[in-house]
């Protein structure tokens, strides 16, 4: 892995990123109770907090989804990716401090348990406009809870990348249940056609983000390559950037070909941190860098410079005038294969 | 990503996108909002009741019904109740707060069935204790 490129390159936009979190999250915050106490003065305190930290971790919650397909489609929003995982534990903290005034405020002050009030106090459960609500919203807590709590690549490494992708996974579930923790709830007392409307078009908005992007990668997976006795091709050079690659897919797996001083290699596109596009990285010190995290490989044998132990698989390439041809069997990882000169 | 996590991704997202809707139509299609003026007026479930009176303040509009064996309320809140615990009693005969119907505190339609003697409604906060609104007939 990188650590050099972290370092020179994103470090200090990594702490600037933080501190625009902090101070967007701070501002949110103020400005809501503002707005909250010029109209509805009677509002107490606590509900002001509940409120207002509610409706911040949804729209975080948004944000953080939207950033993965905007990534895919357009390059800008890279940084960002690079530091979502900053802004997911933020919206945990905010979701969380929701979830305990609420759970102060309905809950502490009876006899028994204050989480198996959550579950007790409300028992219509076949109903659908006096659902309750508030269960859906502890999940969901839980389930972000268990991702903030595991989101340092310490976890990463021993969960399992499986084990860890599919937890992550679960943050869709707990956007559905949150979007429901708010339509059954908080809807059903402030009938609002204004934050209805807002929560629905974020809603479709990220939906409809995640699916287009879902069915232009589709378009690329199933792109077929002319073949010519065992090799597929690929492109000529110059349609590769220098320093860069262009992805193509081989027998179902997306593969980069990079160009850069005057050679041509192809490794396999999946970054092994968190399966990152490697061909859409560009090569920094004569290494692949990935675009999300800045994992490093080096481009003929895609291992990862010392001391780091990452490998991925290696493909081999021919040139034929000016057209590169690619052998679509690939080496195991970390194979060395003498890069194609031109 | 692999392509395997890429079909995964999608599944989920054409899961999403035909449940969430769903769940949003179903929890606001019965509140108020939707409901403009005219439909408003006939809010009420008839079935085989008549409609023997109505009556409407600031806060509720209710209408008494009727039928063979029975006679009912239906109560519209207008605007949701501030309060965070409101309830609504039966007046009796003598105008008093009487038998406890039931809880209220959305804006949407409560149905209650009454006792033949009941002179009105009373809406009271019962956390203040004090009265939020009160339909004599
Ligand atoms: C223990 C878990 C939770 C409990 C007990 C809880 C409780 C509540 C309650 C009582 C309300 C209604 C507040 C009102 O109308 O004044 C509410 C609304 C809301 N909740 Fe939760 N909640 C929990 C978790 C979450 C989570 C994890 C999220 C999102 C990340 C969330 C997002 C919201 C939003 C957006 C609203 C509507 C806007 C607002 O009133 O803030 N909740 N919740
Ligand atoms: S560095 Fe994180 S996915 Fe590549």
């Amino acid at each position: 892995m990188g650590l050099d490129y972290q370092l020179v390159l994103w470090n200090k936009y990594k702490k600037a990123y933080d501190k625009i979190i902090i101070i967007s999250m701070l501002l949110y915050i103020i400005l809501f109770a503002a707005i909250t106490l010029i109209f509805n003065s009677e509002t107490t305190i606590e509900t002001l907090v509940i409120r207002a930290f509610g409706s911040l971790a949804i729209i975080m919650l948004n944000i953080i989804l939207i950033i993965g397909p905007l990534a895919r489609l357009n390059s800008n929003f890279l940084p960002i990716l690079y530091n979502r995982r900053h802004l997911g534990v933020s919206m945990f903290i905010a979701a969380f401090i929701h979830g305990g005034f609420s759970i102060f405020q309905f809950h502490a002050l009876g006899d028994v348990n204050p989480i198996y009030s959550i579950f007790t106090s409300n028992m219509d459960y076949n109903s659908l406009t006096n659902f309750p609500f508030q269960v859906l919203g502890f999940i969901a807590l839980l389930i972000l809870f268990a991702m903030a709590s595991t989101s340092h690549d310490f976890f990463l490494g021993n969960l399992s990348a499986k084990v860890w992708k599919r937890l992550h996974m679960m943050v869709y579930f707990a956007y559905a249940l949150i979007i429901a923790h708010m339509f059954l709830g908080a809807f059903q007392q402030e009938t609002s056609p204004l934050t209805i409307g807002i929560m629905t078009i974020g809603f479709f908005t990220v939906a409809s983000l995640h699916l287009i992007t879902a069915f232009k990668e589709q378009k690329i997976d199933s792109m077929k390559m002319e073949e010519q006795e065992g090799w597929l091709k690929v492109c000529t050079i110059s349609e590769i950037e220098e320093d860069r690659a262009k992805i193509f897919t081989v027998k179902n797996q997306r593969v980069a070909v990079f160009k850069y001083n005057g050679k041509l290699s192809a490794i396999h596109n999946v970054c092994k941190h968190q399966g990152g596009p490697l061909g859409e990285g560009k090569i920094i010190d004569g290494c692949i860098t990935c675009p999300w995290h800045g994992y490093q490989y080096l481009p003929s044998n895609g291992q990862s410079p010392p001391p780091f132990t990452e490998k991925v698989a290696t493909y081999q390439l021919k040139l034929e005038g000016d057209m590169i041809y690619i052998n679509p069997e690939a080496f195991d990882e970390g194979t060395e294969v003498e890069p194609c000169n031109y | 990503m692999t392509s395997g996590l890429r079909k995964a991704h999608k599944f989920i997202w054409l899961l999403l996108i035909i449940t969430v809707p769903i769940i949003m139509f179903f929890s606001v299609k019965d509140l108020e909002f939707f409901t403009d003026k005219q439909a408003k007026e006939m809010s009420f479930e008839l079935g085989d009741y008549r409609i023997v009176a109505t009556d409407e303040n600031e806060v509720l509009k209710a209408a008494i019904l009727k039928n063979e064996d029975s006679i009912k309320i239906d109560i519209e809140i207008k605007t949701p109740l501030k309060a965070s615990s409101a309830e609504v009693y039966e007046l009796n005969q003598n105008k008093e707060k009487g038998r406890f119907l039931g809880p209220m505190s959305k804006a949407k339609t409560y149905s209650f069935y009454l006792n033949n003697d009941a002179t009105g409604i009373l809406v009271f906060d019962t956390l203040k204790g004090t009265e939020i609104t009160k339909l004599i007939f």
